[in-house]
């Protein structure tokens, strides 16, 4: 079978190699990783910079992490190009695998440091100056999220249908929030996206 | 069986998260906080912290750890799993059966829904941990400052949140009386 010969296990091999580097060197995850994407799939001759460009969009209209997304449907692309379809699907595992390596390891290690300063004063001032940070930067990434969605490029346009619908999400979430699951939200929000839009 | 419940509750969570692993914040809240009891608020808070800092995707960062603190190394290794499970999935169906129809109009029309509705979520857990967490002057003060550095002058995310620790350093060094009954 193609999909296990000497040349697919190689391509295996270095996607999940690859990967394990994308993964290590790219702090704060998703968009910040897209350089890095760029020239490692052009040193491997996987894909241009333009092919991945239509793919990130794909991989964040998808759910889960746009890293984790890229990474399945490059390794599904780099797989299948040496494998067929099997090639492809198990491309994918191994990319998606390799991607997440360096995450499982630095966070083990690092629970184990945290669990042994439990009590350190420092490690509390150092997470007591990072939490309010922590806050901002998910505040700016709703920013992020807010900006493409209210508004056309540039402001140039208003969106006040999505506006109005994320004021109303807001309202429900005011009033209601120990009774509603924000995945019923998200769904029912889908549903009228599709008649409002 | 807890491993299960570990994987299938990250698997939730990965299939409804769009747009990146900040997104993902609500959902761990009302999964883990409130109904599986795992974490407290300021707990979640510390995990973000922990996840945006080290190598990696902020989603999986933040599924080991909530695994390996719950059941060791097999928990991990299960909320991991679970968190990119879906991923994995929806995106080599996609690849095999229907390259293009994430183009297609409705998709689009849905997509631009669930963003109206994900907007609403981030600020309301904003709201929820600015409440929580930012207490007093100094964390306040901090929470500011990383905020004009961010939205005025778009500074690098790691180089904010070493800026952050610094401060909390500085504080705790030059003013350990003002901050001792702050830290806990």
């Amino acid at each position: 079978m193609e999909a296990f010969s000497l040349e697919a296990l190689k391509v295996y091999a270095e996607l999940y190699l690859v990967f394990c580097k994308i993964g290590f060197f790219s702090f704060g995850g998703g968009l910040a990783m897209v350089p890095l994407f760029v020239v490692e799939f052009q040193k491997q001759g996987w894909m241009t910079a333009d092919q991945f460009f239509d793919v990130l969009s794909l991989a964040q209209m998808t759910p889960g992490a746009i890293a984790v997304n890229s990474a399945t449907f490059v390794g599904n692309e780099a797989g299948m190009a040496v494998g067929g379809r099997l090639g492809g699907i198990i491309g994918g595992v191994f990319a998606t695998a390799g991607l997440a390596t360096p995450s499982v390891v630095c966070i083990i290690a690092l629970s184990e440091i945290l669990k042994k300063l439990k009590t350190n004063k420092f490690k509390q001032a150092f997470f007591f100056g990072i939490k309010p940070v922590t806050i901002a930067l998910i505040l700016f990434a709703g920013w992020k999220i807010a900006e493409t969605t209210f508004f056309e490029e540039g402001f140039s346009e208003i969106h006040w249908t999505s506006i109005i619908l994320c004021l109303i999400v807001g309202i429900v979430l005011k009033f209601y929030e120990k009774k509603v699951h924000p995945i019923a939200l998200i769904a029912v929000c889908s549903v009228i996206g599709i008649f409002i839009f | 069986m807890i491993y299960f419940e570990l994987f299938y509750s990250f698997f939730k969570i990965g299939l409804f998260t769009f747009g990146g692993g900040y997104a993902m914040i609500p959902l761990l809240e009302k999964e883990l906080i409130e109904n599986k009891k795992w974490l407290t608020n300021d707990e979640l808070l510390e995990i973000m912290s922990i996840a945006q800092m080290t190598p990696g995707t902020i989603a999986i960062n933040a599924a080991t750890f909530v695994g390996y603190r719950e059941k060791g190394f097999l928990g991990g290794l299960f909320t991991t799993a679970g968190v990119i499970a879906p991923s994995y999935l929806v995106i080599t169906i996609i690849y095999h059966l229907f390259s293009h129809s994430f183009e297609h109009p409705i998709a689009q029309k849905a997509f631009m829904g669930a963003r109206a509705c994900i907007v609403a979520l981030i600020g309301h857990s904003v709201w929820k941990m600015f409440k929580g967490s930012v207490t007093d002057k100094y964390g306040l003060g901090i929470f500011i400052i990383a905020c004009v550095l961010l939205f005025a002058f778009n500074i690098h995310p790691i180089l904010l949140i070493v800026t952050g620790a610094v401060l909390g350093l500085a504080l705790y060094v030059f003013f350990p009386k003002q901050l001792k009954d702050l830290l806990k």
